[in-house]
């Protein structure tokens, strides 16, 4: 007997549904058949798949098969942490998670991993980021394992025009943690014969990657960052490249004289930040608030959507996207459905109000919409597209133009007298912009989410001179908590209780 | 076109006697039934035995040639009622389903063909889907046996082992006038191996050579007074022929090993985990050899007596690694030693945990208890200890420097999949009408119940989803919406559901997701998908079904047609009064239209064929980073990707290359009024000639127009 000098080697593969993981698993099994050992693969398939994560096992003898005589080993069905040799991984989260369960370890276990991203659901789904944080899951798979191959392998198969497995494949096969012969594995590849030529190319990719003979990718072009021409001296250098973004935002969106004005605002609340030494705190308030009152001063309505969607870059865009080859066409259609708030874009005050005031005596406020595909790569959907866009010069003295100032400058008054009152409540009161933003339903919930915050924390808070940091960034956590807004309503009751 | 072929495996099933079969376990399972010499074969799908009833739909011919009828059953209760072939007749057969939903459902038939015997061998087949990858509720199987008195086999996982315990499966059917029951874990089905074939034998009484007259007997009727005689001779006759074949057959092992005052006794099913967590320690070979006494119990229900006693005899300590709860096995044996009056000290759940799966972390934690307790002379139990602390080690290193949960990642509703523009319709019409409580089903569908629909508040089972609602329509202000597919709607859905509603003039509405297969367990044929496995053209439809038995209110509307949907839910949910309001949702499952399509447009395109390949954007200047249109769709292609413009922290949304194109993102986008950033873009393939002139000139126009565009970099 031979206790406790165990030979058997054992492979992890965690991969998504639908990346060919059981396809992965028959290759790797397939080569070390060929190359003369026992081996045994298990897998839990099934609804598991249906884009849900799951898991291949496989364990193999490393002793040539004539060598066993009458002896058979036995393996296992599921790994054992500590006890892995190789860990496959097609994506960052899923390498996390198995150091997690422990499968990665630092004496044992090479790691070959994509280190790209694929969602979850609960992380998409966030009002706000709700990412995990990538850094931390590359440092966990780094220090978990004994030798870490991690790449952005899905690049790389979209580059070799195939699924992210073969890369892994060639991955596992150029860094030789197996032993065995790479010829064996691209014999695999050739005698599953499905898509062989993609397939190989891919697992040459992983191969060099493995062995340090990729070609060194073109190296970016050195940037050419603007010169600051607009943004003088005047501002802090730490504030110049968003105060920069913004007044060419706003130069964009509307005029110069828009773009001054918003260079004048923000002149504004540095004045304020100077007087309350916001250089300790490293411009913070000049920043935030720079950042986001462009965002304010540019929002987003049907005559700034028409004039985005129809420029030269976007196309470009959507071309790359959609991977439209040479000889192809490309048709594009966009789905509008304009509302009240789309038309208030473009009508004045009175027009709109009166408009309004038709559609809610007939309980249409909300329900008023046309349903618009526009094709925008069409001589007539461009030029009815650019006439939207054109409607620019009517934009400000538009109803929703007004609303929007009135909501801006009763932002800004309050986002200084904050300041005055204490820098981290001011940095509360800014940031409160950014609950307004979207379109239509999005949009009223954020203007909701606003004014309710503003009537019952932040303004009651100024008048009687005292900081609602705290309150206020509760608030605004539940405004982002749920889409329904049930979350904000119970915070603002039990805050007033 | 179920989602596997099984072509070539088919060919395997032929290899004959001295020849090596290598493949899947469910496919050795396969074709030990065909070395038994059965004369029937049925079954409901439900991983991970589907494959066995999928790859005998594919051998077609060699099942003719042996004369063996397939029968791919309504449902589980219909599979198992098979068996009664073997009551009267001497002919062997077997049917598989899923544990433990498909034996809850089978329960009435395993219980009268229990009680009534058979003469025949008769086999079911289980799929014990418990633990890690299981979709299902976690109950054992073992119940069932012991409650039915049928006995329960649980081969240890080596394919030689499971196709010699199939054939021997037979013997002690008939040895012991019962039905036995075999059961396979997950991964032992999915296990790649190998085992040497023998040749298949053809039933005497089969297809091919019928049944001159049919047998009476009406000892063999369950009906009182036969079903008293029955209850006793399952006790007098039939138990201790069992125990006799089970002890003489040595369908139980045992493995010796030098530390001989300790011992283990496990399920068949779990020696492989067994062995390798003591491999881990160093306490087995890689050969299986351990150093620890191995009893390996390949039949769990009935427990041979003497063999356990012998085992126990001479042992301070016994551990008996049996996986779920209640430990049956554990006990008995607590009861069998006591009885015997021996000493040994029995372990079991005290060591390991009373539910869950046992894999290796698990088993090796166990054993460090065990150890601890029994103290067994000559052994340093330390290694299990180490082993343990070395991988909490670095499991709270990596748990360190994650800082958090990691996201976790369910199943879900896959790309394209016609039953997500359902959900967005029920969760969009609920801000019209007001929140409705939704009685779900079981099915892909069920998915609708994570994140981010959260639509469904109960399942109850399969088919169930509107028998399930009926308890509470009465007292609820606003009808029940229950989901029903079509897999469970010909399962039980229309009887226990439809007709019963109707019977009793239930309110209420159905949302019926008509498919076209049982797409959750690999696209098997069913009443709805137009043709049997056997690709016989079925001609049974669910709006004449629903006619028949006296539904009134139906609306068909295209699953994709979200505004369609929304309003036809609106009018069935305010259609008070109007009893059972259904709505039969019609969208082929994606993943069985991309399989035929797929290789269909590739072909086409490579013969020059024009072709419109479509793909859904999102613009990320006008995207504000909400994710509403996430919420509201749960595509796995619709993503986010870190937002370019510097002024926003929030990601953007972001279509992948996986998108097929179905439109869901854009319609809800346009039903919900979410925002203007969606757009469609049709790519043409070998465009023609007009096709060419077209984007030339607008190309042209559009450039021109462009470069004279006012846009502040």
């Amino acid at each position: 007997m031979i206790v406790g000098s165990s030979k058997t080697r054992s492979i992890l593969i965690a991969a998504l549904g639908g990346e060919g993981g059981g396809v992965l698993s028959d290759w790797t099994i397939e080569a070390i058949r060929s190359a003369g050992f026992l081996v045994q693969g298990t897998s839990i398939p099934g609804v598991a798949q249906r884009t849900g994560a799951t898991t291949y096992y496989i364990e193999y003898l490393p002793v040539p098969k004539e060598e066993l005589g009458e002896e058979r080993p036995v393996f296992a069905l599921t790994p054992i942490p500590g006890r892995v040799d190789v860990m496959m991984a097609s994506e960052l989260i899923e390498a996390a998670r198995a150091a997690e369960g422990g499968y990665v370890s630092p004496d044992r276990t090479t790691l070959i991993a994509s280190n790209h991203r694929v969602y979850a659901t609960t992380e998409k789904i966030s009002m706000l980021d709700g990412r995990f944080d990538s850094q931390a899951a590359l440092n966990a798979i780094h220090a978990a394992a004994r030798r870490p191959l991690v790449f952005d392998m899905q690049s790389a198969a979209l580059e070799a025009g195939t699924v992210i497995n073969a890369v892994i494949l060639g991955t596992l096969a150029g860094s030789n943690a197996l032993g065995i012969d790479p010829e064996l594995f691209e014999a695999a590849i050739k005698k599953s014969g499905k898509s062989v030529a993609a397939s190989l190319k891919g697992y040459r990719y992983g191969f060099d990657a493995a062995r340090g003979t990729l070609p060194a990718p073109p190296s970016p072009a050195l940037s050419t960052t603007t010169v600051t021409r607009f943004v003088d001296a005047e501002f802090p250098v730490e504030a110049r490249h968003i105060v920069e973004t913004g007044y060419k935002r706003c130069l964009d969106y509307q005029d110069t004289a828009y773009a001054y004005l918003y260079l004048q605002r923000v002149r504004g609340v540095l004045a304020t930040d100077r007087q309350v030494r916001g250089a300790d705190q490293g411009w913070k308030l000049t920043l935030e608030a720079a950042r986001l009152l462009a965002l304010r001063m540019t929002y987003e309505d049907v005559i700034r959507v028409a004039d985005l969607k129809t420029r030269a870059d976007r196309f470009a865009t959507v071309r790359r996207e959609t991977r439209v080859k040479a000889g192809e066409g490309l048709r594009i259609i966009e789905y509008f459905k304009p509302g009240p708030e789309e038309i208030c874009a473009l009508l004045p005050p009175a027009a709109s109000n009166a408009l309004l005031r038709w559609l809610r005596k007939r309980g249409l406020e909300h329900r008023f919409n046309i349903a618009l595909h526009v094709r925008s790569d069409t001589i007539s959907g461009y030029l009815l597209m650019r006439l939207l866009a054109r409607a620019r010069v009517l934009r400000r003295r538009s109803w929703r133009f007004a609303q929007e100032e009135a909501l801006t400058t009763r932002w800004l008054t309050a986002v200084k007298n904050a300041a005055l009152l204490d820098y981290a409540f001011a940095i509360e009161v800014a940031e409160c912009a950014d609950l307004v933003k979207g379109y239509s339903g999005t949009y009223r919930r954020g203007v909701r989410s606003f004014d309710l915050i503003f009537a019952k924390l932040i303004d009651p808070a100024i008048r009687q001179v005292r900081e609602a940091t705290t309150a206020v960034r509760g608030a605004r956590a539940a405004a982002n908590a749920d889409p329904e807004g049930d979350a904000l309503d119970n915070f603002l009751l039990a805050a007033s209780s | 076109m179920p989602e596997r072929s099984f072509h070539e495996e088919v060919q395997q099933l032929r290899v004959g006697k001295g020849e090596v079969f290598e493949g899947e376990g469910i496919l050795a399972v396969t074709k030990a039934l065909l070395q038994s010499g059965v004369s029937y074969v049925g079954g409901y799908q439900g991983a991970p035995v589907s494959a066995l009833v999928d790859v005998l739909s594919d051998a077609h011919d060699l099942l003719d040639e042996l004369g063996i009828h397939l029968e791919t059953c309504a449902n589980e209760a219909g599979a198992a009622a098979m068996l009664s072939a073997s009551i009267n007749y001497p002919i062997r057969g077997a049917v598989t389903f899923k544990s433990i939903v498909g034996t809850n459902v089978a329960a009435d038939a395993i219980s009268n063909l229990a009680s009534a015997g058979v003469v025949g061998g008769s086999l079911i087949v289980v799929g014990e889907d418990y633990g890690e990858g299981s979709s299902i509720i976690q109950e054992r199987s073992h119940a069932i046996a012991t409650k039915s008195q049928i006995w329960l086999l649980d081969p240890r996982p080596d394919l030689q082992k499971v196709v010699d315990i199939v054939e021997r499966s037979f013997e002690l059917s008939e040895a012991s006038n019962t039905p036995v029951m075999m059961e396979l874990r997950i991964r032992a089905c999915h296990l790649s191996g190998r085992f040497e074939a023998s040749e298949n034998r053809r039933a005497p009484m089969s297809k091919r050579s019928v049944i001159e007259s049919p047998v009476f007997d009406k000892n063999r009727i369950s009906l009182p007074p036969a079903t008293y005689v029955q209850e006793k001779l399952k006790i007098d006759v039939r138990y201790p022929a069992a125990v006799d074949f089970v002890r003489e057959r040595k369908i139980n092992e045992v493995f010796p090993g030098e530390f001989n005052d300790i011992g283990f006794v496990m399920q068949g099913g779990m020696y492989n985990h067994v062995i390798s967590a003591l491999r881990a320690i160093g306490l087995a070979d890689d050969f299986g050899n351990s150093r620890i006494p191995l009893l390996v119990l390949n039949c769990v229900y009935p427990l041979v007596p003497d063999e356990i006693e012998d085992f126990c005899r001479d042992k301070k300590a016994v551990l008996v690694i049996e996986e779920g709860q209640p430990n049956y096995i554990e006990n008995d044996i607590k009861a069998l030693i006591s009885d015997a009056g021996i000493g040994t000290k029995i372990h079991g759940k005290n060591c390991l945990p009373m539910a869950g799966e046992y894999v290796g972390a698990v088993l090796i934690d166990g054993f460090d208890k065990f150890l601890v307790r029994s103290r067994p002379s000559g052994l340093d139990s330390k290694s299990a200890a180490v082993a343990v602390k070395s991988f909490q080690d670095n499991r709270r290193r990596a748990a360190e420097l994650l800082g958090g949960p990691l996201p976790g990642r369910p199943p879900g509703l896959c790309t394209g999949c016609p039953e997500r523009p359902v959900f967005s319709a029920l969760k969009l019409v609920q801000e019209q009408v007001g929140k409705v409580h939704v009685s779900a089903d079981v099915g892909c569908h069920s998915f609708g119940t994570l994140e981010p629909f959260k639509v469904g508040n109960t399942i109850l089972g399969y088919g169930l989803g509107l028998a399930s609602s009926v308890g509470l329509s009465s007292m609820m202000k606003r009808p029940i919406v229950s989901i029903m597919g079509d897999g469970g709607f010909w399962h039980q859905g229309l009887t226990t559901g439809v007709a019963n509603h109707i019977f009793n003039k239930d309110e209420g509405v159905l949302v019926l997701l008509k498919n076209g297969y049982a797409s959750a367990t690999g696209h098997q044929h069913i009443p709805s998908t137009g043709s049997n496995s056997r690709n016989q053209t079925s001609d049974m439809d669910i709006e004449k079904a629903l006619r028949g038995v006296g539904v009134t209110w139906i609306e068909t509307v295209g699953s994709y047609r979200i505004g369609r949907m929304i309003t036809a839910l609106k009018r069935a949910i305010l259609a008070q009064g109007k009893g059972l309001r259904v709505i039969i949702a019609e969208g082929e499952c994606m993943l069985a239209r991309q399989r035929r399509e797929k290789p269909a447009a590739a072909a086409r395109v490579k013969d020059g064929k024009r072709v419109i390949r479509t793909k859904y954007g999102v613009d990320e200047t006008t995207c504000t980073g909400d994710h509403s249109c996430i919420r509201l769709s749960g595509c796995p292609t619709l993503t986010v990707k870190s937002n370019p413009d510097p002024l926003r922290r929030n990601p953007v949304a972001y279509v992948n290359d996986g998108c097929v194109g179905c439109g869901n993102c854009g319609e809800v986008a346009h039903a919900a009024v979410l925002c203007p950033s969606f757009y469609r873009a049709e790519v043409i393939q070998n465009p023609t000639f007009l096709d060419r002139t077209a984007e030339r000139i607008r190309g042209t126009f559009i450039r021109f127009m462009q470069q004279r565009q006012r846009v502040v970099a």
